[in-house]
Protein backbone atom coordinates (compact mmCIF):
# COMPACT_ATOMS: atom_id res chain seq x y z
CA UNK A 1 0.00 0.00 0.00
CA UNK A 2 2.80 2.37 0.87
CA UNK A 3 4.44 1.63 -2.45
CA UNK A 4 1.29 2.63 -4.28
CA UNK A 5 1.02 5.83 -2.25
CA UNK A 6 4.67 6.63 -2.88
CA UNK A 7 4.20 6.01 -6.60
CA UNK A 8 1.17 8.30 -6.60
CA UNK A 9 2.98 11.01 -4.68
CA UNK A 10 5.86 10.91 -7.15
CA UNK A 11 3.79 10.48 -10.29
CA UNK A 12 1.10 13.11 -9.80
CA UNK A 13 3.31 16.11 -9.33
CA UNK A 14 4.08 19.04 -11.63
CA UNK A 15 7.55 17.52 -12.11
CA UNK A 16 6.08 14.69 -14.14
CA UNK A 17 6.46 15.93 -17.69
CA UNK A 18 4.77 12.86 -19.17
CA UNK A 19 1.48 13.37 -17.33
CA UNK A 20 1.37 17.04 -18.27
CA UNK A 21 2.01 16.31 -21.92
CA UNK A 22 -0.54 13.52 -21.86
CA UNK A 23 -3.15 16.00 -20.62
CA UNK A 24 -2.04 18.58 -23.19
CA UNK A 25 -2.49 16.03 -25.99
CA UNK A 26 -5.95 15.13 -24.65
CA UNK A 27 -6.93 18.82 -24.69
CA UNK A 28 -5.58 19.16 -28.22
CA UNK A 29 -7.54 16.09 -29.31
CA UNK A 30 -10.74 17.51 -27.79
CA UNK A 31 -10.26 20.76 -29.70
CA UNK A 32 -9.50 19.03 -32.99
CA UNK A 33 -12.51 16.70 -32.55
CA UNK A 34 -14.68 19.76 -31.89
CA UNK A 35 -13.40 21.40 -35.08
CA UNK A 36 -13.69 18.31 -37.23
CA UNK A 37 -17.09 17.07 -36.15
CA UNK A 38 -19.08 20.25 -36.60
CA UNK A 39 -19.85 22.60 -39.47
CA UNK A 40 -20.92 25.36 -37.10
CA UNK A 41 -18.36 28.17 -37.24
CA UNK A 42 -18.81 29.09 -33.57
CA UNK A 43 -18.04 25.53 -32.53
CA UNK A 44 -15.00 25.52 -34.82
CA UNK A 45 -13.69 28.64 -33.09
CA UNK A 46 -14.37 26.97 -29.73
CA UNK A 47 -12.28 24.01 -30.88
CA UNK A 48 -9.41 26.32 -31.83
CA UNK A 49 -9.57 27.83 -28.33
CA UNK A 50 -9.51 24.43 -26.62
CA UNK A 51 -6.57 23.28 -28.80
CA UNK A 52 -4.64 26.43 -28.00
CA UNK A 53 -5.15 25.76 -24.28
CA UNK A 54 -3.50 22.37 -24.79
CA UNK A 55 -0.56 23.95 -26.62
CA UNK A 56 -0.25 26.58 -23.93
CA UNK A 57 -0.18 23.97 -21.19
CA UNK A 58 2.48 21.95 -23.05
CA UNK A 59 4.64 25.10 -23.31
CA UNK A 60 4.14 25.84 -19.63
CA UNK A 61 5.01 22.31 -18.61
CA UNK A 62 8.14 22.27 -20.76
CA UNK A 63 9.27 25.58 -19.27
CA UNK A 64 8.62 24.33 -15.75
CA UNK A 65 10.46 21.09 -16.28
CA UNK A 66 13.61 22.58 -17.72
CA UNK A 67 13.61 25.28 -15.08
CA UNK A 68 13.10 28.17 -17.50
CA UNK A 69 9.58 29.18 -16.57
CA UNK A 70 10.15 32.88 -17.28
CA UNK A 71 10.84 32.17 -20.94
CA UNK A 72 7.69 30.01 -21.12
CA UNK A 73 5.71 32.82 -19.51
CA UNK A 74 6.94 35.31 -22.10
CA UNK A 75 5.98 33.04 -25.00
CA UNK A 76 2.58 32.28 -23.44
CA UNK A 77 1.81 35.98 -23.00
CA UNK A 78 2.53 36.62 -26.67
CA UNK A 79 0.44 33.58 -27.58
CA UNK A 80 -2.51 34.92 -25.57
CA UNK A 81 -2.30 38.23 -27.44
CA UNK A 82 -2.41 36.46 -30.79
CA UNK A 83 -5.27 34.27 -29.58
CA UNK A 84 -7.38 37.34 -28.84
CA UNK A 85 -6.81 38.64 -32.38
CA UNK A 86 -7.83 35.28 -33.85
CA UNK A 87 -11.02 35.16 -31.76
CA UNK A 88 -11.94 38.77 -32.56
CA UNK A 89 -11.44 38.31 -36.31
CA UNK A 90 -13.18 34.92 -36.26
CA UNK A 91 -16.22 36.24 -34.43
CA UNK A 92 -16.36 39.24 -36.77
CA UNK A 93 -16.32 36.88 -39.73
CA UNK A 94 -19.05 34.77 -38.14
CA UNK A 95 -21.34 37.74 -37.48
CA UNK A 96 -20.79 39.08 -40.99
CA UNK A 97 -21.38 35.70 -42.57
CA UNK A 98 -24.56 35.20 -40.52
CA UNK A 99 -25.84 38.61 -41.57
CA UNK A 100 -25.37 37.70 -45.23
CA UNK A 101 -26.18 33.99 -45.37
CA UNK A 102 -28.49 33.58 -42.40
CA UNK A 103 -26.69 30.55 -41.04
CA UNK A 104 -23.37 29.51 -39.54
CA UNK A 105 -22.43 26.76 -41.97
CA UNK A 106 -18.68 26.89 -42.57
CA UNK A 107 -19.12 25.47 -46.07
CA UNK A 108 -20.96 28.66 -47.05
CA UNK A 109 -17.66 30.51 -46.71
CA UNK A 110 -16.65 28.95 -50.02
CA UNK A 111 -18.76 31.59 -51.69
CA UNK A 112 -17.03 34.54 -50.06
CA UNK A 113 -15.91 37.19 -52.47
CA UNK A 114 -13.82 40.22 -51.73
CA UNK B 1 -2.52 15.33 -5.81
CA UNK B 2 -3.56 18.94 -6.35
CA UNK B 3 -1.88 18.83 -9.71
CA UNK B 4 -3.83 15.70 -10.66
CA UNK B 5 -7.10 17.42 -9.71
CA UNK B 6 -6.15 20.39 -11.91
CA UNK B 7 -5.35 18.14 -14.86
CA UNK B 8 -8.60 16.17 -14.53
CA UNK B 9 -10.69 19.33 -14.26
CA UNK B 10 -8.98 20.70 -17.38
CA UNK B 11 -10.00 17.67 -19.42
CA UNK B 12 -13.55 17.61 -18.01
CA UNK B 13 -14.18 21.31 -18.62
CA UNK B 14 -12.84 21.06 -22.17
CA UNK B 15 -15.20 18.17 -22.94
CA UNK B 16 -18.15 20.02 -21.41
CA UNK B 17 -17.28 23.16 -23.40
CA UNK B 18 -17.15 21.16 -26.61
CA UNK B 19 -20.38 19.32 -25.88
CA UNK B 20 -22.58 22.14 -24.62
CA UNK B 21 -25.68 22.59 -26.71
CA UNK B 22 -26.08 26.24 -25.73
CA UNK B 23 -23.17 28.43 -26.77
CA UNK B 24 -23.46 30.71 -23.76
CA UNK B 25 -22.92 27.70 -21.52
CA UNK B 26 -20.06 26.64 -23.80
CA UNK B 27 -18.48 30.07 -23.28
CA UNK B 28 -18.86 29.63 -19.51
CA UNK B 29 -17.18 26.21 -19.62
CA UNK B 30 -14.42 27.70 -21.76
CA UNK B 31 -13.95 30.40 -19.12
CA UNK B 32 -13.73 27.71 -16.45
CA UNK B 33 -11.14 25.88 -18.57
CA UNK B 34 -9.12 29.08 -18.83
CA UNK B 35 -9.42 29.60 -15.07
CA UNK B 36 -8.20 26.04 -14.47
CA UNK B 37 -5.22 26.60 -16.78
CA UNK B 38 -4.54 29.82 -14.86
CA UNK B 39 -4.56 27.87 -11.58
CA UNK B 40 -2.09 25.40 -13.11
CA UNK B 41 0.10 28.34 -14.13
CA UNK B 42 0.02 29.74 -10.59
CA UNK B 43 0.79 26.27 -9.26
CA UNK B 44 3.81 25.92 -11.54
CA UNK B 45 5.22 29.34 -10.72
CA UNK B 46 4.10 31.41 -13.70
CA UNK B 47 2.04 34.22 -12.11
CA UNK B 48 2.29 36.73 -14.97
CA UNK B 49 1.03 34.28 -17.54
CA UNK B 50 -1.71 33.23 -15.11
CA UNK B 51 -2.90 36.80 -14.69
CA UNK B 52 -2.95 37.26 -18.47
CA UNK B 53 -4.81 33.99 -18.92
CA UNK B 54 -7.34 34.83 -16.26
CA UNK B 55 -8.03 38.37 -17.39
CA UNK B 56 -7.87 37.95 -21.16
CA UNK B 57 -8.94 34.37 -21.87
CA UNK B 58 -11.34 33.83 -18.98
CA UNK B 59 -12.61 37.40 -19.18
CA UNK B 60 -12.42 39.07 -22.56
CA UNK B 61 -12.77 36.02 -24.80
CA UNK B 62 -15.72 34.74 -22.75
CA UNK B 63 -17.46 38.08 -23.10
CA UNK B 64 -16.83 38.05 -26.86
CA UNK B 65 -18.16 34.49 -27.22
CA UNK B 66 -21.20 35.05 -25.00
CA UNK B 67 -21.95 38.37 -26.70
CA UNK B 68 -21.79 36.82 -30.16
CA UNK B 69 -23.91 33.84 -29.09
CA UNK B 70 -26.59 36.06 -27.60
CA UNK B 71 -26.44 38.41 -30.61
CA UNK B 72 -27.01 35.56 -33.06
CA UNK B 73 -29.72 34.04 -30.84
CA UNK B 74 -31.36 31.03 -32.40
CA UNK B 75 -28.96 31.24 -35.32
CA UNK B 76 -26.32 29.48 -33.25
CA UNK B 77 -28.47 26.36 -33.16
CA UNK B 78 -27.92 25.93 -36.87
CA UNK B 79 -27.17 22.64 -38.56
CA UNK B 80 -29.17 19.50 -38.19
CA UNK B 81 -26.16 17.26 -38.21
CA UNK B 82 -24.04 19.55 -36.11
CA UNK B 83 -24.04 17.45 -32.96
CA UNK B 84 -24.27 14.08 -34.64
CA UNK B 85 -20.69 13.11 -33.83
CA UNK B 86 -20.33 15.26 -30.73
CA UNK B 87 -21.99 12.73 -28.45
CA UNK B 88 -19.15 10.31 -29.19
CA UNK B 89 -16.52 12.75 -27.90
CA UNK B 90 -16.11 11.24 -24.37
CA UNK B 91 -15.87 7.75 -25.85
CA UNK B 92 -13.42 8.87 -28.52
CA UNK B 93 -11.36 10.78 -25.98
CA UNK B 94 -11.20 7.75 -23.69
CA UNK B 95 -10.17 5.45 -26.55
CA UNK B 96 -7.60 7.97 -27.75
CA UNK B 97 -6.26 8.34 -24.20
CA UNK B 98 -5.93 4.58 -23.72
CA UNK B 99 -4.15 4.18 -27.08
CA UNK B 100 -1.89 7.13 -26.34
CA UNK B 101 -1.02 5.76 -22.90
CA UNK B 102 -0.39 2.28 -24.30
CA UNK B 103 1.87 3.57 -27.07
CA UNK B 104 3.76 6.32 -25.27
CA UNK B 105 4.09 5.16 -21.67
CA UNK B 106 7.10 2.87 -22.36
CA UNK B 107 8.93 5.99 -23.54
CA UNK B 108 7.89 8.12 -20.55
CA UNK B 109 11.24 7.62 -18.87
CA UNK B 110 12.94 9.31 -21.82
CA UNK B 111 11.14 12.56 -21.02
CA UNK B 112 13.60 13.84 -18.49
CA UNK B 113 14.28 17.50 -17.95
CA UNK B 114 17.39 18.73 -19.62
CA UNK B 115 19.49 21.22 -17.77
CA UNK B 116 19.67 24.70 -19.21
CA UNK B 117 22.65 26.69 -18.14
CA UNK B 118 21.37 30.19 -17.64
CA UNK B 119 24.27 32.57 -17.39
CA UNK B 120 22.18 35.46 -16.16
CA UNK B 121 18.60 34.91 -15.01
CA UNK B 122 16.27 37.26 -16.90
CA UNK B 123 12.94 38.65 -15.84
CA UNK B 124 9.83 38.18 -17.96
CA UNK B 125 9.85 41.79 -19.13
CA UNK B 126 13.49 41.58 -20.15
CA UNK B 127 12.83 38.40 -22.12
CA UNK B 128 9.90 39.99 -23.96
CA UNK B 129 11.53 43.34 -24.70
CA UNK B 130 15.09 42.15 -25.38
CA UNK B 131 15.20 38.49 -26.27
CA UNK B 132 11.85 38.07 -28.04
CA UNK B 133 11.32 41.56 -29.44
CA UNK B 134 10.72 40.14 -32.92
CA UNK B 135 7.75 38.20 -31.50
CA UNK B 136 6.49 41.43 -30.05
CA UNK B 137 6.74 43.17 -33.42
CA UNK B 138 4.88 40.26 -35.01
CA UNK B 139 2.21 40.52 -32.34
CA UNK B 140 1.75 44.23 -33.01
CA UNK B 141 1.46 43.48 -36.75
CA UNK B 142 -1.21 40.90 -35.95
CA UNK B 143 -3.11 43.42 -33.84
CA UNK B 144 -3.04 45.93 -36.70
CA UNK B 145 -4.10 43.27 -39.19
CA UNK B 146 -6.92 42.19 -36.87
CA UNK B 147 -8.19 45.74 -36.48
CA UNK B 148 -8.11 46.27 -40.26
CA UNK B 149 -9.95 42.99 -40.86
CA UNK B 150 -12.68 43.82 -38.34
CA UNK B 151 -12.96 47.26 -39.90
CA UNK B 152 -13.29 45.64 -43.31
CA UNK B 153 -16.04 43.33 -42.03
CA UNK B 154 -18.09 46.08 -40.45
CA UNK B 155 -17.07 49.08 -42.52
CA UNK B 156 -19.81 51.23 -43.99
CA UNK B 157 -20.21 50.75 -47.72
CA UNK B 158 -20.68 54.01 -49.61
CA UNK B 159 -23.56 54.09 -52.03
CA UNK B 160 -22.48 54.83 -55.50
Amino acid sequence: MNEILNFGAQFFTPDNLYLDWFTAVLLFFTGVYCMASSRNMLRTLLGIEISSKGCMFALLSAGYTIGNIDFAQAVIMIMIGIEVVIVAVGLGLIIRSYAQKGNLDILDLKNLRG
Amino acid sequence: MTHLAILISMVITSVLAAQSRNFIYAAMWLALLSATVAVAMFNMGAPWAAVFELSVCAGLITVLFAGTASMLGKGTKYAQNERRFMKYLPLGLFAFGVCLWYITYPYAALLKPSQITQTTPMMVGDIIWQLRYKDLIGQICMFVAGVLMVKAFFGRVKDE
